[in-house]
Order: structure tokens, then sequence, then C-alpha cells
């Protein structure tokens, strides 16, 4: 009798709105913890390690992903959020955009055309199934104007959203190391290779270079994601 | 601070009603954006509530990443058979959209 009562109550805290919060936060914290114990180390990315104590946590309490999704909405109501708020270091960097301006669109345009054309030569390629194919054509673009995209084109939005988020995850992992062996003019340059090859996941990494860089990789973000929303419709 | 964030919320809702009025194709977010970079534009600077509230978004941004990224632990056994060749294509086309980029600006900006 004791024991179905302690199993109720446990479900009741599982499935609670919060827990799916509760249990995100803390593992932000853990990994935030780690990442800087061990000198900000990419390959702990707080991110990463965060989703995977995710992971683990629904593993053990039996949460599936789909209720720990419908309890953590407000989190992804928060991204679009922060879009918006990318304005304000925009703005900021606006002085140095302007002489900037003809290098920053001829960049974005080049870089829209070539990784659409890259991705899919390659995945023909490689052999494979024309769905996924589809789904991939869409992997440097930012997640909501991807989404809109894929479902258009022939691909599953499902399949583009973790090919988006494994190019992403990219940028965390790669861009230090490919820094040092490539050193940036200066910040905007960093900020728009980021922009255009890892959307918000590399936006969130050139933040933490510099404010200056998040602005350039946010604007480079959204033309890239405004160019493939014209360019991929007319290609397929 | 809350005064900033009124702000963002109001223009990303802004944003949400400008991109389905019009029928962009863009998400309601970036439309806010834009709104939001003219709004600042003609009124010539930021305010302090503002960019605290921007400030303490950025702070949390890959934390409200975590719940998509957790959905790719879901998918793993879909893509087992062409797993291979999915992460190579994705290695290839990122590391060569990052350097045809990365070149460009090096090149053209001063």
């Amino acid at each position: 009798m004791d024991m179905t009562k302690l199993q109720l109550a446990n479900q009741v805290m599982i499935e609670h709105p919060l827990f799916g919060l509760l249990i995100t936060l803390i593992c932000f914290q853990c990994a935030n913890v780690l990442y800087n114990r061990l000198g900000r180390f990419p390959v702990v990315y707080p991110l990463v390690v965060a989703a995977l104590l995710v992971v683990v946590i629904l593993e053990l309490t039996g949460l599936s992903y789909r209720r720990y999704l419908e309890s953590v909405e407000t989190l992804n109501l928060l991204l679009g959020t922060v879009t918006v708020a990318l304005a304000v270091p925009l703005y900021e960097s606006l002085r140095q955009l302007r002489t900037m301006f003809f290098p920053v669109m001829l960049t974005v345009i080049c870089s829209a055309v070539s990784a659409v054309f890259i991705v899919m030569v390659l995945a023909e390629a490689a052999g494979l199934e024309e769905v996924i194919i589809k789904s991939l054509a869409t992997k440097s673009v930012t997640t909501p104007i991807a989404l809109s995209i894929t479902e258009d084109i022939g691909g599953k939005a499902t399949l583009a959203v973790l090919f988006i988020l494994i190019t992403g995850l990219f940028a965390p992992l790669f861009v230090p190391i490919l820094l040092k062996i490539f050193p940036a003019k200066n910040d905007a340059v960093t900020g728009i290779a980021i922009g255009v090859s890892a959307h918000a996941i590399g936006t969130a990494k050139a933040l933490e270079i510099s404010r200056e860089c998040g602005a350039f990789s946010a604007l480079a973000m959204s033309l890239m994601g405004l160019m493939t929303a014209f360019l991929l419709p007319l290609v397929l | 601070m809350l005064v900033g964030v009124i702000g963002l919320i109001a223009f990303q809702l802004a944003g949400e009603w400008l991109a389905s009025y019009f029928e962009l194709p863009l998400p309601g977010s970036v439309c806010g954006m834009f709104l939001l970079l003219v709004f600042l534009l003609v009124s010539r600077g930021v305010s302090d509530s503002l960019l605290n509230a921007s400030n303490k978004l950025f702070a949390f941004l890959p934390m409200l990443l975590i719940p998509v990224t957790v959905g790719i632990y879901t998918w793993l056994p879909y893509l087992a058979s062409s797993w291979f060749e999915i992460g190579g294509v994705l290695a290839i086309s990122f590391f060569m959209t990052y350097f045809i980029a990365f070149f460009m600006m090096n090149k053209l900006s001063n």
C-alpha cells in the first residue's frame, strides 16, 4: 500500500511541467561548472553535456521525450525572443557594418549558394536516400526558417532538425581550433563565417568570443536563412 | 529590465503578426528582429533596460537550445545504417561553407 503511494507521488512529480524545466536548469548548471572547471575545453561544451545529462535523466525516470518537450515549451518560445534581442548587438556594430556592407552581402550570397550545392552533391554521391538528401539541404539555416522550407521541398522536418543541430554543434567543437590555425583579421570575419555555417548554435559560440562577433554571426545567420528560403524552392 | 523584456516580447509578437499577414517565408522572430533594429535606428540608441534584458537572454542561449538537442538521441536508431555517410557529408560541407565565408571575408574586409 505504501509502496504504490510512493510510486504514485513519484509519477506525479516526474510528469509535473516543472520537472522538465528543473532538470534542464540543473543539467545546464552542472555542464557550465564542468566547462569552467576544465578551462573552457570545447569538447565539454555545456550544451552537449547538458543534453546528455537530460537524456540520462529521461532514461532513468522513464519520462518520454514528447512529454519533456511539452514541459519546456517556454524555452522554445524564448529562443524566438533571443532572435529579436540580437537586434541590439547588431545595432551596436552597425557603424562597422556600413563600411563592410558589400563584403558581407557578397560573402553571404556565395555561402548560401555553395552550402546548398555542396551538401546536396555530396549526399547524392554518398548514395543517401532522397528524403535524407532533401532534409540535408537546410542544414546551415536557423531552425525556424529551415523547418518551413523543408516540408515544402519534400524533406522531413524531424530529420532536418537533427542535421541542423549536428551542423551547429561543429561550431563550438571546431571553431576554436580552426581559429588557432587560421587567425581571423577581426571578429567580424569570425562572426560571418560562424553565422553562415552554424546558425543559432554557432551564434551562441560567437557571442562567447565577443558581442561584436555574435552580432555579425546573427546577421549572417539571418541573411543566410533569407537567401536559402528564396533559393531552395527554385533549385528543387 | 522588465521594460526591456516587455519590449522584446512585444517586438517578437509584432514580427509574428507581420510574417503571418504578409505570408513572408520568414519566421516571426526574424521579422521582430528587423522591426527592433529599425526602431533602434529611428530612436538612435539602446536603453539600459533593453541592453540588460538582451544580455541576460544571451547568457542563457545555450540552455534554451537544450530541449531540441536532446531530440538528437531519440533519432539515432533511425539513422544507424547511414550514420557514417551523413556524418561525413555534414562535416565536409560544414568545413567548406566555413572556409568559403572565412577566406572571402578575410580577403574582402579591411
